[in-house]
């Protein structure tokens, strides 16, 4: 048996993932262990779980991969700072420390930390990323795409992966990024960048998403070369990130008519017009990229990885507007997903293993057992109700749920990547109006454009949405955003967002039956099968992990019941003051 | 138990204090290092017209090729 250990760790978004001959079989980020949002310190928590969960010890890891060569980043760095010589002054005294103390001692630090004295494995980070994709996928053989803000040198990457050989052909080099381009109006638009992505992609359909028709397209266009083979160059003029802290200039503040939002005041039309503009920009540079993947490596099957592949909307766009008839995305494409990407690479890549399985799902966290939940309800005098089986928690959750109470949902294996999907997950009545506006305000205390995600059965996901036929996989990791069927969008408004669509995931009975059956079962009761499914946690915090993380988070909000295991507890039957949970909602 | 507090305060004084002193010493060291090494690398690279991040457009593609070390045991 070989056994891999995988870490990503000092940029955002540590992480840790064990492989046994090839299949992963732990993976977490430190984030929701040490309670702090896209922890970058080093994962001794994964790594500790990872290790336990599987009962072995550091001597018994037979290789251990770190997710770039840091070397070559600091070369980059350097660079950076020579060639943007004095302007770069203020950022080269804050990064430095960093820089000595931690990114350029990482075999002493891991050694340090795990006791270990084996060699570290180092690979290119988009290596890493193209080897969580590919070698988890259930492709024998796909092009590979892999597309973020910056690694070493590249931030965008194709190459073509086959059984156990992954290649990357060519490379775009930083300062050159899609990735960067996005965190840029990100942070122009006063959200936080390396988090908030999303929320900018969340915001495009509030603007004009005709290309004639939105002001800001073609003004974005400028910053921008893109040629017809989807390679791109960006205007430096309008950019501050390869010198500064701060990543628009003031170039880019006079293009876009306006200086960067100040994050209390309200978005106007302009602020959602130029989430539209980033938006339709990425896409046509990636659909540009993709059609000329497809056409130098004359292979139908698509894996994608780094952070802009998690911008679904543009996913549910793919396999209609590329020649691609079949796609694959791993649920956490971004960096903490590495960790996966480095142990694969070492056991197919360097190794020669063969393939034996792909990531069917993404329960790879840590588990509660019913005793360890009792115990902790026990200890903590809180008053519950335990149902006698799985069936009358399911049939009781369902109804719970159909007279409009929010519910925490809380079983087994946490997910991996940053989407809750049914393990630690808050759900609610899609076809109840106000619980958009009540999560949003009272539950989750976040900005209220944004919209809930729907969780369908993957059998009833075609009755629906408009999905492409057969439903890609990444469904199932909330991956892709399709049109909801028109009939549908005012029977179950909460989940539809202003553009029709909605970011669906697909349940299948053989990955998690309690979430699976609980829909169904909710179906039965309301005639529609389609739940609200949004993580467990408040803004600012990460997912929810122990059931004491659960607990806290149902007091300090307006969840009306936390369901975990088969326990039942009311947040009404629980009333103590244990925290207010709005004045930690930030970013 | 009041003694102790006191202990307590001068202990985290303390530590704040040569946080301070350290933090200060690094921008100084820090800034001799920028001005000197990064400085002088970026003049002799300007006169060597040397571009180390690519910045002027192209006419055809910003494809080019992947080169991965193959030293696995590397950090470069």
């Amino acid at each position: 048996m070989t056994t891999i250990l995988g870490i990503s760790c000092f940029y955002h978004d540590s992480a840790a993932a064990l492989l046994k001959d090839g299949i992963v079989v732990a993976a977490a980020m430190e984030e929701r262990f040490t309670r702090k949002k896209h922890d970058t310190s080093f994962p001794i928590n994964a790594i500790k779980y990872c290790l336990e969960s599987q009962n072995i010890s550091i001597n018994q890891i037979d290789h251990v991969g770190f997710y770039e060569k840091p070397f070559l980043k600091a070369e980059r760095v350097m660079a950076q700072h020579v060639q943007m010589f004095p302007k770069s002054f203020k950022t080269f005294i804050s990064s430095m420390p960093s820089w000595i103390n931690e990114k350029l001692r990482v075999p002493r630090i891991i050694k340090k930390k795990l006791k270990c004295k084996k060699g570290i494995i180092f690979i290119e980070h988009h290596l890493a990323h193209a080897a969580s994709s590919f070698y988890q996928s259930p492709f024998d053989k796909a092009a590979v795409l892999t597309v973020d803000g910056v690694g070493e040198w590249t931030t965008t990457a194709y190459g073509i992966g086959e059984s156990n050989s992954l290649k990357l052909h060519k490379e775009i080099r930083f300062p050159h990024s899609l990735g960067l381009l996005y965190s840029t109006i990100t942070a122009y638009l006063g959200f936080s960048v390396n988090n908030s992505e999303y929320k900018v992609m969340g915001l495009a359909p509030y603007g004009t998403m005709d290309r004639e028709k939105n002001p800001h397209y073609k003004k974005l266009k400028q910053v921008i070369d893109i040629k017809d083979d989807g390679s791109y160059h960006m205007i430096m003029d309008y950019f501050a990130y390869h010198y500064k802290d701060r990543m628009p200039s003031k170039k880019l503040c006079a293009l876009l008519d306006g200086p960067v939002r100040n994050p209390k005041h309200e978005l106007t039309q302009r602020h959602r017009d130029i989430a539209a503009a980033v938006q339709l920009i990425l896409e046509d540079v990636m659909t540009k990229m993709l059609n000329h993947i497809h056409k130098e490596t004359k292979c139908d099957n698509i894996v994608i990885a780094g952070g802009c592949a998690l911008n679904s909307v543009y996913n549910g766009k793919i396999l209609s507007q590329t020649p691609f008839k079949e796609i694959w995305i791993q649920p956490d494409a971004g960096d903490a997903g590495t960790s996966i990407g480095v142990a694969s690479y070492i056991y197919h890549s360097i190794l020669g293993k063969k393939r034996t399985a792909h990531m069917s799902n993404a329960y790879l966290g840590p588990a509660y057992s019913s005793s360890e939940i009792k115990s902790f309800l026990d200890k903590n005098t809180i008053k519950y109700t335990q149902f006698k089986d799985d069936k009358e928690m399911i049939a009781h959750t369902a109804q719970l749920l159909n007279n409009n109470k929010v519910v925490g949902w809380f079983q087994e294996r946490m997910e991996w990547g940053p989407r809750a999907l049914g393990a630690r997950s808050i759900l609610a009545n899609p076809c109840n109006p106000q619980a958009k506006e009540l999560l949003n305000t009272k539950v989750k205390h976040r900005e209220k454009f944004r919209p809930f995600a729907p969780v369908v059965c993957e059998d009833d996901a075609l009755t629906y949405f408009d999905c492409d036929n057969p439903i890609p996989l990444p469904t199932d990791f909330m991956l892709m955003v399709y049109p909801i069927k028109k009939k549908w969008h005012a029977i179950i408004p909460s989940v539809t967002h202003v553009d029709g669509s909605g970011r669906l995931q697909t349940v299948r009975p053989e990955q998690n039956p309690r979430y699976y059956h609980v829909i169904k079962e909710f179906g039965k009761l309301s005639g529609v099968p389609i739940l609200i499914n949004t993580s467990f946690n408040i803004r600012g915090e990460p997912i929810v992990c122990s059931p004491f993380d659960a607990y806290k988070c149902m007091m300090g909000t307006e969840i009306d019941y936390l369901v975990m295991d088969t326990f039942l507890i009311k947040r009404e039957d629980n009333q103590k003051d244990m925290w207010d949970s709005e004045k930690y909602a930030t970013d | 138990m009041k003694q102790t507090k006191h202990i307590k305060d001068f202990q985290h004084g303390l530590k704040e204090f040569s946080t301070g002193i350290s933090t200060l010493v690094n921008s100084i060291l820090l800034s001799i290092v920028y001005i000197v090494g990064v400085g002088i690398a970026s003049f002799a690279n300007k006169r060597s017209k040397k571009q180390l991040l690519e910045l002027k457009p192209k006419d055809t593609t910003y494809w080019s090729e992947f080169n991965p070390s193959h030293k696995h045991y590397r950090q470069f």
